[in-house]
């Protein structure tokens, strides 16, 4: 079966081709080259000691087929090797190689044949979750089944960077989304923009009828994404999206280069949903680039091939809809545009001492996070915060019996609430108390109750 | 180890010229004087001794050969028996036509007399078979009058002047011994008791020239020498209780080796048995702990003469006379000598270092050696770590002991009425400070740390450096055993031996030791350990919780607060603050500290809480010190366009990576 690939050409392919082959040939040739690689590879290790972290992504027979960081996959073909052999040797004692850790380096694998990924970080949390997301990327361009064929069909050796070629953007900013989006910090999960329950509720039955109105057979979802963050989503009857395949259509919909009033029909494979089918996903910006300039993205997915015109059409009539209600669409274009987070003040008096707060509902996984405070402004000072909030939803992973936490730090006090139905974790200032810290917490709750529906998407609405 | 004439002193020896000069010599044990009569006192008499340079000398009638001389102590009377029956008071210090004066005296049953002894300077004592008789003399009326008189069965009879022991031999071999105190004007009798001395066909009885007396270590032993035909001679000892109700017991027996003559000395509370023949001297000491009562010989040794002895005289002679406690005559040189212990050369003499460092702890006035001893075998290593411990509990338990000794001999004397008393034996104590300079603070300076580090004691002793230099933890362990040996002992350890102690474990690397100690309070509480267990947290993090942990125990808060904010823990200060309620002056000093060294984020967070506490009513400083605090923090930690583009970037979800 021939792929459609977004991008790239045979001839770039050939090229690429003979240059990796000229280099194995002079490594081959030349004995002192040799050592003029270990120190080319010492270099490399001692690069990857200063990087936060560094993604491999290979064959199972050792073939690097990505690094990020804009490196060339050859210049670590040794490391791949040694990586390779680290996994397969696992494999022959039956067993398999999650980890290793040295002093403040982690190091994750993920064995999914026929592809082996490997992390090297220097922050150890969800390292493993991050791998599956890769993967997960990796087989929404080729899906999963035919990433197993392929090698049988065109042997161990062969390139996989031929099937994947022009996609490296992508796997790059999946990556960069994963370990920097605030809203993935805990678990794979998607923030809903705010937007008044009313907007919302009109926006969601707008792409609703349309869709339903339009009888395409195979026309299963609708989303409407903005800023990474969800404005609505409409489904066919009982299908579902999982948040994480939500999460590569928002890696692909935020690739800079689709940001145009143009249409794009891309093929796409949601692993979550089917791991060996391809849905056909028309995007569009409909106010891009306009006097509006509304940063909104509607996607609207189906598993059928030629139903671009059919999209096309329910877009238009979806675009025209909304447009034609303006007192919605003022609303609509303010929200998106410069979308209007919780505010920690809406919590009342004596809120003060919380800095920061992350919420996730766990039956929608839905993350409601707090707009910036005073005195977490500068990205280094939000960057400690996520990470402490990182670091805290792994350890209550790890330990599922962990309900709250309180850790007085020297710069911030951590708090943690687990429950079943939702977790949350705060930043609060230092000198705050334990008892002091449940009562703003308490309030919060309950602020976020009365405010449900603006800051979650409650129902989706189903055609 | 035995040197023979530090002090000496010549007399003319005894001679019976043809021209019927005869010089008769007499030795004294009691008042330690040798006398020397010419023709009975007629051509002179002069009495010597090594302790004092007084020499007496004048004349007497001659009447007939004196059979013993005695002096009273004052040196003012002499006592003489020229007749079996009777002796003669002479009074040193009245002459007539330069003659002394003399007084007879007798027992009423004028039966010949056994001992004639001087008890006081004017009570003598007059034992014969049957009784003994204490006289008062009265010097100015020359005239003699009877005290006490008691009835003893009397064989022979000793008397140990120290004491006012006399010692009476009665029985059938005379192998019963019965003891008396001669004191206060009375006699009083103390339970007698048997001694075994080798009786057999050949040697019926017991001889008064085989009995001695002697203190040894603050306790009278009567000491017998055992013959035997089989095995070698013994030297039993026997000791008095200083009651009159407990029977003397035997305690010791001083395995000798040899037959043949031999004498005795006991000096330093050691006994000292010289063997005429093969020219040895036996040193013993009962301290040295036996599993059975024998003692075999601690060290075996020739006497030396003195250098200043020139040509040296011969030792062990034929002509040599000992006298208890440590008196040589030789008398044909006609010299009387002191007999010297040179413990100097206890090293060379006992190979066993533990033994011998003991040994220098028993003896007088030899601290300085000891403690010398002490530091050279503990840098030589040659201590294990036990014995170190043993040494140790010695000198830490040494005061201890005796006070529980003490009590112990006034509870018995309460019960048992005390009738005879005896030098008391004081055994050595080496307090805290003679230790600490003299031995520990040396060892510290031969440690390899200290060495490598000091550069000037590198180059003074650079030499011997590479030999010399110790271990530190070996140094620190001495040291834990002394402060281990302190606290069996209930000794307070000083406060510089701790300080010490901790620095020299901090230098050692033992930490866990330094832990250890400091969590089980085994060094007590003080700031300046604190303080020295904080400078010590680079080496040992939980050190300095420690040390936190004393200043809080100490109540020390305000110093915790400080030592906060030198580890710049600033946060932690404030809530330090917070939680003890502390006083409100130290607020300046931790916003002072946060603006120098925190965060803008910690800043605002301060600021924040004080806004707080001040809204609360809990803040006590005045508006104007609050608001130049307030100020001080700073109004623009945070621009407005920082601000916005924070907003932005959260609202947008703007990706970005540290």
């Amino acid at each position: 079966m021939d792929v459609e690939v977004p991008g790239g050409s045979e001839a770039v392919g050939g090229g690429t081709d003979t240059g990796s082959e000229s280099s194995f040939k002079v490594s081959q040739v030349e004995i002192e080259d040799v050592e003029e690689n270990l120190k080319n590879a010492e270099a490399i290790f001692e690069h990857l000691e200063q990087l936060p972290f560094q993604v491999f992504i290979l064959s199972e027979f050792g073939k690097p087929i990505f690094v990020n960081n804009d490196r060339n996959e050859g210049e670590v073909v040794s490391l791949a090797a040694l990586i390779c052999a680290f996994v397969s040797r696992c494999q022959s004692w039956g067993d398999s190689l999650m980890t290793m850790t040295s002093q403040d380096n982690h190091i994750q694998f993920l064995h999914k044949s026929p592809l082996i990924f490997c992390v090297v970080s220097k922050y150890p949390e969800q390292l493993d979750q991050q791998l599956e997301v890769l993967f997960e990327q990796i087989c929404s361009i080729l899906s999963k089944s035919q990433l197993e064929s392929v090698y049988k069909k065109k042997g161990d050796n062969y390139d996989l960077r031929k099937l994947l070629r022009g996609t490296d953007r992508l796997i790059d900013s999946s990556i960069s989304s994963w370990r920097a989006s605030p809203i993935n910090l805990v678990d794979s999960s998607i923030s809903a923009i705010p937007m008044n329950p009313s907007d919302r509720e009109f926006l969601s039955t707008t792409m609703a009828t349309s869709l339903g109105a339009a009888k395409l057979d195979g026309a299963l979802f609708g989303i409407m994404i903005a800023k990474r963050q969800i404005a609505a989503i409409v489904r066919f009857k009982k299908y579902i999206i999982h948040p994480r395949d939500l999460n590569i259509l928002i890696n692909l919909v935020s690739d800079t280069t689709l940001q145009t009033d143009s249409q794009n029909w891309v093929p796409i494979c949601l692993p979550r949903f089917n791991d060996t089918g391809f849905f056909y996903a028309y995007i569009s910006y409909p106010w891009c680039n306009k006097e509006q300039d509304v940063p909104a993205c509607l996607v609207l997915l189906s598993v059928k091939r030629d139903h671009f015109d059919g999209l096309k059409e329910v877009r238009q009539q979806i675009v025209s809809k909304l447009e034609n209600n303006s007192k919605f669409f003022v609303n609509f274009s303010q929200a998106v545009k410069a979308p209007n987070l919780y505010q920690i003040s809406q919590i009342g008096s004596n809120s003060e001492s919380l800095w920061s707060f992350l919420y996730l509902n766990h039956s929608s996984r839905q993350v409601c996070m707090s707009a910036s405070k005073i005195p977490l402004i500068t990205r280094p000072e939000r960057w400690t915060a996520r990470c402490e909030m990182r670091r805290s939803s792994s350890l209550s992973t790890q330990h599922p019996h962990l309900r709250t936490l309180f850790v007085r730090g020297t710069k911030h006090c951590l708090f943690v609430w687990v429950t079943d139905l939702f977790s949350l974790y705060c930043i609060f200032g230092p000198f705050v108390t334990a008892t002091i810290a449940f009562q703003i917490v308490e309030k919060l709750l309950k602020s976020l109750k009365s405010h449900e529906q603006r800051y979650f998407i409650i129902n989706t609405t189903s055609f | 180890m035995l040197e023979l004439g530090a002090q000496f002193i010549p007399f003319e020896p005894d001679r019976s010229a043809h021209d019927g000069n005869i010089t008769r010599n007499f030795f004294d044990c009691s008042s330690q004087r040798i006398c020397t009569m010419r023709n009975n006192g007629a051509l002179g008499l002069t009495s010597k001794s090594l302790q004092n340079d007084k020499i007496t000398n004048v004349r007497t009638k001659d009447r007939g050969e004196p059979s013993t001389v005695k002096f009273s102590s004052d040196g003012r009377l002499c006592a003489m028996q020229r007749t079996p029956n009777t002796a003669d008071i002479i009074f040193l210090e009245k002459t007539e036509n330069s003659l002394c004066l003399e007084l007879t005296v007798s027992t009423k049953s004028k039966e010949p007399l056994l001992a004639v002894e001087w008890v006081t300077n004017n009570q003598l004592l007059l034992v014969n078979n049957h009784s003994a008789e204490l006289l008062y003399i009265n010097e100015d009326k020359k005239s003699s009058k009877v005290i006490k008189t008691t009835n003893v069965n009397a064989a022979w009879a000793i008397y140990y002047a120290p004491c006012q022991l006399l010692l009476i031999a009665n029985g059938q071999s005379c192998s019963n011994l019965q003891p008396l105190v001669v004191a206060h004007s009375q006699f009083t009798r103390m339970k007698n008791f048997e001694v075994d001395f080798g009786g057999s066909i050949s040697k019926e009885n017991f001889l008064e020239k085989d009995a001695a007396i002697a203190t040894i270590y603050g306790k009278v032993y009567v000491m017998v020498f055992r013959y035997s035909n089989r095995s070698a001679t013994m030297l039993d000892l026997y000791e008095l209780p200083f009651d009159a109700t407990t029977v003397p017991s035997f305690k010791h027996s001083l395995i000798l080796g040899f037959n043949g003559g031999c004498g005795i000395h006991v000096i330093d509370n050691l006994v000292i048995v010289h063997h005429q023949s093969s020219q040895k001297s036996l040193i013993f000491d009962i301290r040295v702990s036996s599993p059975s009562k024998s003692h075999s010989p601690l060290v075996t040794t020739t006497i030396e003469p003195h250098p200043q002895h020139q040509p040296p005289p011969a030792v062990y002679t034929n002509f040599w006379f000992t006298f208890l406690p440590e008196v040589v005559i030789d008398s044909s040189g006609g010299v009387m000598y002191s007999l010297r212990l040179k413990n100097e050369k206890a090293q060379l003499e006992i190979a066993e270092k533990h033994t011998m460092l003991e040994f220098l702890a028993r003896r007088k006035n030899e601290k300085k050696l000891f403690v010398s001893t002490l530091l050279s075998c503990l840098r030589a290593r040659a201590l294990s770590l036990r014995q170190i411990r043993k040494v140790f509990a010695m000198l830490s338990g040494a005061g201890k002991a005796e006070k529980s000794e003490n009590p112990s001999e006034n509870g018995t004397a309460s019960a048992t009425k005390a009738v005879m008393s005896c030098e008391k034996y004081a055994s050595l104590t080496v307090t805290q400070q003679e230790m600490q300079s003299s031995v520990l603070i040396p060892l510290r300076f031969i440690m390899s740390s200290f060495s490598r580090t000091s550069a000037s004691w590198n180059f003074l002793n650079f030499k011997f450096q590479e030999d010399l230099s110790l271990p530190e933890s070996y140094v620190a362990n001495v040291m834990l055993q002394y402060l281990r040996s302190l606290f069996d002992a209930e000794i307070t350890p000083e406060a510089y031996l701790i300080e010490m102690v901790v620095e020299t474990l901090a230098e050692a690397g033992e930490m866990s030791k330094l832990q250890q100690i400091v969590t089980y309070r085994v060094i007590n509480d003080s700031k300046p350990l604190a303080f020295l267990l904080l400078s010590y947290e680079a080496r040992c993090a939980t050190l300095f919780q420690s040390g936190v942990d004393i200043l809080a125990r100490n109540k020390a808060s305000d110093e915790i607060v400080e030592v906060m904010l030198e580890k710049k823990q600033i946060v932690d200060a404030f809530r330090f603050i917070d939680v003890r309620n502390l006083n409100d002056a130290l607020i300046p000093k931790v916003v002072e500290a946060a603006n120098h060294h925190c965060s803008r984020q910690t800043r605002y967070a301060i600021k924040e809480h004080l806004t707080e506490k001040k809204a609360k009513g809990i803040f006590f400083l005045n508006f104007k010190k609050f608001s130049s605090l307030y100020k001080s923090i700073g109004d623009d930690l945070y621009t407005e366009a920082e601000i916005q583009e924070a907003n932005v970037e959260q609202s947008n979800c703007t990706l970005f990576e540290i």
